[in-house]
């Protein structure tokens, strides 16, 4: 099938790019990483993750992993984020025991340089350049969404930052499709009273 | 599924907003909903921030972690190509469907293996024809009994146990005894004290049946070597049942038909003289098969296993012409001088005397012997015509 789809020159799915994988062809690994890195990275920087690179790795690892267990049933990119949300449950329990601040971690939101590059490169440059890349809404955005309940933050997340839709979140949370809208609105109008000077 | 509308009014307020949301987005930011004006401003809002947020650049993944992943998984297909067969196979076969077949196929070979007539010998007598030989008869056998005609009909198992009447003489008698054992309807009314009295000579309390049940248990226990004795045991039985005696050939006359033992009705009769026939018959054949053996068996003690019977006119001549033979040979005796020939003819007639158990006459020859008329060298001649075994085919010989 992903032999046609390739003859053929269609954007092949994530489904097939994983059967591609696990009949060993080890470069659609590569593709599914191009596709969902980014945007798995935003919702595990959202999760308030500590090193989110380190997630989206470990995610990664464990579906080359677990890859024969994937049936097919679920979406990949639903089973994708699953295993990411896992993780950042599972990084947040250890990082609520760790006292003192991370060498790796950003010290400002995502993007921000971690302690490490501030105390090794302090140039005031640097630092002025990268705010004004990421702009007042964005600093607004970060603190909007970490007030907001887990709950709301990861649909949220996931639907505005990541795309998927209402019923992968839904597989991906473990929850009713009505609770998922119904804690979007709530983030929606969480987000619009606390940005309502920047929209 | 059929799923029931909410009836929360909040939860339906955020649905039917974030419907309208998901519609516009669809659509376009620019078009005009369908929902109230206050609810159309919260979602115009709405799509101002999913403005401003998509605008914002995802951000990237270190290069570092893109390389991890790839070799993983590099590494990951080389694992599984060097897998080995045998654990290919061993996965594959260890699937649901694989293991229903093989668990099938281990039942079928297991129900063939038990198979319950592999484990009936054939000389073991069924169960049910001796728990019914041992039960006691039924109320109703003072109903018209079955034709006899019906009586031999074994069972399947009894049947194929059954030997050939030629090949094993000893073998004949138990099928009919058990076939009227296990009827006993066939045999008439029973008596409250367990005597059936429907058959003529069948008139044997309870306890005779139990001890013809008592023997074939042993039979069936000893199995087939000690079969020609308990036959033989079981001729001499029939013979003291009988007392009337023999006919001229040898043979069990049949007993006489006493007035107090007639059965009631015509077809007990028949069935009586039916089962009768078939038991004088049988009588007949084992007491001819026993003499045969017995006759074999005189010289050494022991018949020959692969000697057939002989004419019973034959054997009934046999005594005759061997005591002739010795009377001709002790007549020799008295003419010879020669202690070696004398001992030849001694060693001769000792020989015959002990084939048709003559013991007065073995005896005789013994003790002539042994007195020291013949030399020591004739014993040796003795023994040669002793070990000479003269078939029982040929007695005159």
């Amino acid at each position: 099938m992903w032999l046609l789809a390739m003859v053929i020159g269609d954007d092949p799915t994530d489904e097939t790019l994983m059967e591609r994988f696990l009949d060993g062809d080890a470069r659609a690994m590569g593709t599914l990483y191009d596709r969902h890195a980014r945007s798995l990275k935003a919702f595990v920087a959202q999760q308030g993750a500590a090193r989110p690179d380190d997630v989206v790795q470990d995610t990664f690892l464990r579906v080359i992993r677990n890859g024969a267990g994937f049936k097919g049933q679920a979406k990949f990119r639903t089973w994708l984020f699953t295993i990411g949300r896992n993780l950042c449950i599972d990084a947040s329990r250890r990082d609520r025991f760790r006292s003192g601040p991370s060498l790796d971690a950003p010290t400002r939101g995502d993007e921000g340089p971690t302690l490490g590059e501030r105390v090794s490169n302090d140039s005031p440059e640097s630092d002025a350049s990268r705010q004004a890349a990421d702009g007042q809404f964005r600093t607004a955005f970060e603190e909007a969404m970490a007030k907001l309940p887990t709950e709301q933050r990861e649909v949220f997340a996931m639907r505005e930052l990541s795309g998927l839709s209402f019923a992968e979140i839904a597989e991906a949370t473990d929850c009713n499709e009505n609770t998922v809208k119904s804690r979007m609105r709530y983030a929606l109008k969480a987000l619009r009273d606390a940005l309502q000077d920047h929209i | 599924m059929v799923r029931k509308p909410t009836q929360d009014p909040q939860t339906r307020e955020a649905l039917e907003v974030l419907a309208e949301y998901e519609r516009r987005l669809a659509q376009g930011p620019g078009t005009l909903g369908e929902a109230a004006p206050a609810a159309r401003d919260e979602i115009d809002d709405y799509l101002r921030l999913h403005q401003r947020v998509a605008a914002l650049e995802l951000p990237a993944v270190a290069p570092s972690v893109r390389g991890v992943v790839l070799g993983a998984a590099f590494e990951q297909v080389e694992k599984q190509r060097q897998e080995s067969g045998f654990a290919r196979w061993i996965k594959a076969l260890l699937r649901p469907g694989p293991m229903v077949v093989m668990m099938a196929g281990a039942a079928v070979v297991l129900a063939l293996l038990v198979r319950p007539d592999r484990h009936a010998t054939p000389e073991s007598p069924p169960p049910e024809a001796v728990a019914m030989a041992e039960a006691p008869p039924a109320p109703q056998a003072a109903a018209p009994a079955e034709p006899a005609a019906e009586a031999p009909d074994l069972p399947v198992e009894a049947a194929a146990a059954a030997p050939a009447p030629a090949a094993a003489p000893a073998a004949v008698t138990p099928a009919p005894l058990h076939t009227i054992e296990a009827e006993p309807a066939s045999l008439g009314p029973v008596a409250a004290d367990g005597t059936n009295k429907g058959l003529a000579g069948q008139d044997k309390p309870a306890a005779g049946k139990k001890e013809w049940a008592a023997k074939d248990d042993a039979k069936a226990a000893f199995g087939t070597a000690p079969q020609a004795a308990f036959n033989e045991l079981k001729a001499e039985k029939n013979v003291e049942d009988y007392p009337q005696g023999l006919s001229d050939d040898g043979f069990a006359a049949p007993p006489p038909a006493r007035a107090n033992s007639a059965p009631e009705g015509q077809l007990a009769k028949q069935a009586s003289a039916s089962a009768e026939a078939e038991q004088q018959a049988a009588l007949r054949e084992t007491l001819g098969s026993g003499r045969a053996a017995r006759a074999e068996a005189t010289p050494s003690r022991r018949p020959a296993p692969s000697s057939a019977p002989a004419p019973v006119q034959a054997q009934a001549a046999e005594p005759d012409a061997t005591a002739a033979t010795i009377a001709k040979l002790r007549e020799q005796v008295g003419k010879t001088s020669d202690p070696d020939a004398r001992a030849a003819l001694l060693g001769k007639i000792l020989v015959l005397a002990r084939k048709s158990a003559d013991r007065k006459t073995e005896q005789w020859a013994q003790a002539q012997l042994d007195s020291g008329t013949a030399k020591s060298g004739a014993k040796a001649k003795m023994a040669a015509p002793a070990d000479e075994q003269v078939p029982a085919e040929s007695p005159q010989k």
